[in-house]
């Protein structure tokens, strides 16, 4: 391993500060805002560095680039410094409470750092073994950062020379890695291997949150244990994917989306940053544009209920002028550089004979039911969907009501939703059905599975039954 | 707010938790190199991208080496973009395959370069291929092929 993994650290920190700077005035304990810091961080530094480094290519200032995200780094960081210190002073005395639960929440984070401790196992046996990541890793994600960084001033015109690479993804995740190996200033293998801890630590530190937001103390560490022990979580961290990305802003996002409409403490983030985040889901992968969607309607019809507060006109303004840069990138690059014509063929002609082809129901709701055998394939769910699913159902018997009820309708709605539109996507794929359910299910469900640990442990299986009431005034800061 | 979680919930996270790591360190052992050696062709091919010399990105001299000295083969090579994507269009039928069977038979041997997703793919290629060589009379051998490697080596 070379010493390029200091670019990672120093990226990762610099997000975590500017993160410090933007983020968590809701937050009132050091733990509390340590997780805001290492939730949002990565999303605003990826988001920084791509966005500047893609639009940097764009306005033709080529080679230049790397002053750009230079210069980038350091007005955010000025920034983030002269903000820092306008910051409330952290609650000295957090919340009390039984001798059983801390030994519960003694137990959890105990857990937590076990797990974490295995990720850094995982870090360098992928390092060591595998050092160009998974399938998807190497033959799109971190190929496209290899062409980018090599190509330079001339990735534009060549982006789409390769169809098998699908040019047209979205490039958050490849600007990312570009970034850093410009700020390194030469390949390596540890840069591409070592972003997935940004990941990581994002889509846990978001759970534990977003749990924490509404259960007792310990069930955070414990859903944050929870979601980093599942096997596919482990399996894709440092295989070069964009899928974790996408379930790691997807929770960012609905953690901030969740105090917007809740409105009972101040809000962790401003309206513009959970916009940007919900534009760097677009900016990560086409599913990504799906589920941001789905996080923005689902929170809209939310705050229209009994327990929670209508976002003022300027929340609305806000969130939508964060999510520009990121939709804006994803259109310039789908529309000018790398047209792939994917729409066109899932909406051909044989559409309606796929959707109307009985087999093809039951071979995907198949796929679907059998992630919840635990030994399925390579067990690449564990227990975690029986234990969520189990949670879930009974759960739903008790009829949920007040903040729990809110909390799982935030985040397990989309969920519910998004599986049901990937289950539309597949019975009219154009690929060979069970090839595609093979090679992506697993990874879509990813995605979603943070929201679904919080919906759960943060919702459903939490005894609330006081209503909140939501401040007037409250929210945004 | 209930300041302590059910006693089951957090016995049965806890349990789940331990099961999945077993799990999560087994898959991880399972690790283990080299890489496919195809991705060093990905690799090259995108320098050679930057020249604009695509079709021929796909093997630098070095490559075209180390597949001759592996596989014995004489350097005949298709343009693998244009092989995997006419597969896939055409369903691994129409000429392509039989301009493999071809070149192999006229030839030494044959190399094919092609990106194979799934063993699926593969199989099909090779049962297609397998069904034209035994339609002219001509002995193919397989040398390497395996899905995702996207390397398939056929001796004549």
């Amino acid at each position: 391993m070379d010493a390029s993994i200091v670019v990672v650290l120093g990226v990762l920190g610099a997000g975590c500060l500017l993160a410090d700077a933007t983020v968590g005035r809701g937050e009132v304990t050091l733990v509390e805002r340590l997780l805001a810091d290492l939730a949002w961080g990565p999303a605003i530094v990826a988001g920084l560095l791509s966005l500047t480094g893609f639009a940097s290519l764009a306005v033709g200032l080529g080679q230049a680039g790397r002053g750009t995200l230079l210069a980038a780094l350091a007005v955010a960081g000025l920034v983030a410094a002269a903000k820092r210190r306008s910051r409330p002073p952290l609650d000295a005395s957090p919340p009390r409470s039984s001798a059983a639960g801390d030994r519960d929440a003694l137990l959890s984070w105990t857990a937590v750092v076990a797990v974490t401790a295995g990720y850094g196992w995982s870090f360098l046996r992928w390092l060591s073994q595998r050092p160009l990541g998974s399938w998807d890793g190497m033959g799109i994600w971190t190929y496209r950062a290899l062409q980018w960084f090599r190509a330079g001033d001339a990735f534009p015109s060549t982006i789409g020379l390769l169809v098998e690479s699908k040019p047209g993804y979205p490039l958050l995740v490849p600007g990312l890695v570009t970034a850093e190996l410009t700020l390194w200033g030469a390949e390596t293998t540890v840069i591409p291997v070592a972003t997935g801890w940004f990941w990581v630590l994002a889509a846990a530190a978001a759970t534990a949150l977003a749990v924490a937001r509404r259960a007792p103390a310990a069930v955070a560490p414990a859903a944050a244990a929870l979601l980093l022990s599942t096997p596919m979580v482990w399996n894709a961290a440092f295989g070069q994917g964009a899928d974790l990305a996408v379930a790691a802003l997807a929770v960012v996002a609905a953690l901030g989306l969740g105090d917007l409409v809740v409105g009972d403490r101040p809000a962790s983030a401003p309206a513009w940053l959970i916009g940007l985040v919900l534009g760097l889901m677009v900016w990560t992968k086409n599913e990504g544009a799906i589920l941001a969607s789905l996080l923005l309607v689902v929170a809209a019809v939310v705050a229209r209920g009994r327990l929670t507060r209508r976002p003022r006109w300027t929340d609305w303004l806000g969130l939508a002028i964060g999510a520009v840069p990121g939709i804006a990138a994803t259109v310039v690059l789908k529309t000018l550089w790398a047209t792939s014509g994917e729409v066109e063929r899932y909406l051909a002609p044989d559409l309606w004979s796929r959707l109307a082809d009985p087999s093809r129901w039951q071979t995907v709701a198949g796929a679907f039911a059998s992630r919840l055998v635990p030994w399925n394939g390579e067990a690449l769910w564990g227990g975690t969907l029986v234990l969520l699913g189990g949670l879930a159902a009974l759960a739903v018997v008790r009829r949920p009501a007040g903040g729990a009820a809110v909390a799982a309708a935030l985040f397990g709605a989309p969920v519910l939703l998004s599986l049901a539109i990937d289950a539309g996507i597949y019975l009219i794929t154009p690929e060979p059905l069970e090839w595609h359910l093979r090679t992506s299910l697993d990874r879509l469900g990813l995605q979603l599975l943070p929201l679904a640990v919080v919906a759960v442990l943060g919702g459903l299986v939490v005894s609330d039954p006081e209503p909140r009431t939501p401040k007037a005034g409250s929210g945004v800061p | 707010m209930s300041r302590r979680p059910p006693t089951a919930v957090m016995a049965a996270i806890l349990l789940v938790f331990l099961v999945n790591s077993g799990v999560a360190v087994m898959l991880t052992r399972r690790l283990h190199g080299p890489q496919p050696a195809a991705l060093e062709r990905r690799y090259v091919g995108v320098r050679s991208e930057l020249a604009n010399v695509a079709r021929a990105a796909y093997v630098s001299d070095a490559r075209w080496r180390f597949l001759e000295a592996r596989f014995a083969v004489a350097p005949t090579i298709l343009d693998p973009g244009f092989v995997a994507r006419d597969l896939k269009a055409r369903t691994i039928t129409g000429f392509k395959i039989e301009e493999m069977v071809e070149t192999a038979a006229n030839q030494r041997g044959l190399i094919v370069l092609c990106d194979f997703k799934s063993r699926g793919g593969l199989d099909r290629f090779l049962a297609e291929l397998g069904t034209e060589a035994h339609r002219r009379g001509v002995e193919l051998r397989v040398r390497f092929a395996d899905a995702g490697l996207a390397l398939l080596a056929v001796g004549g």
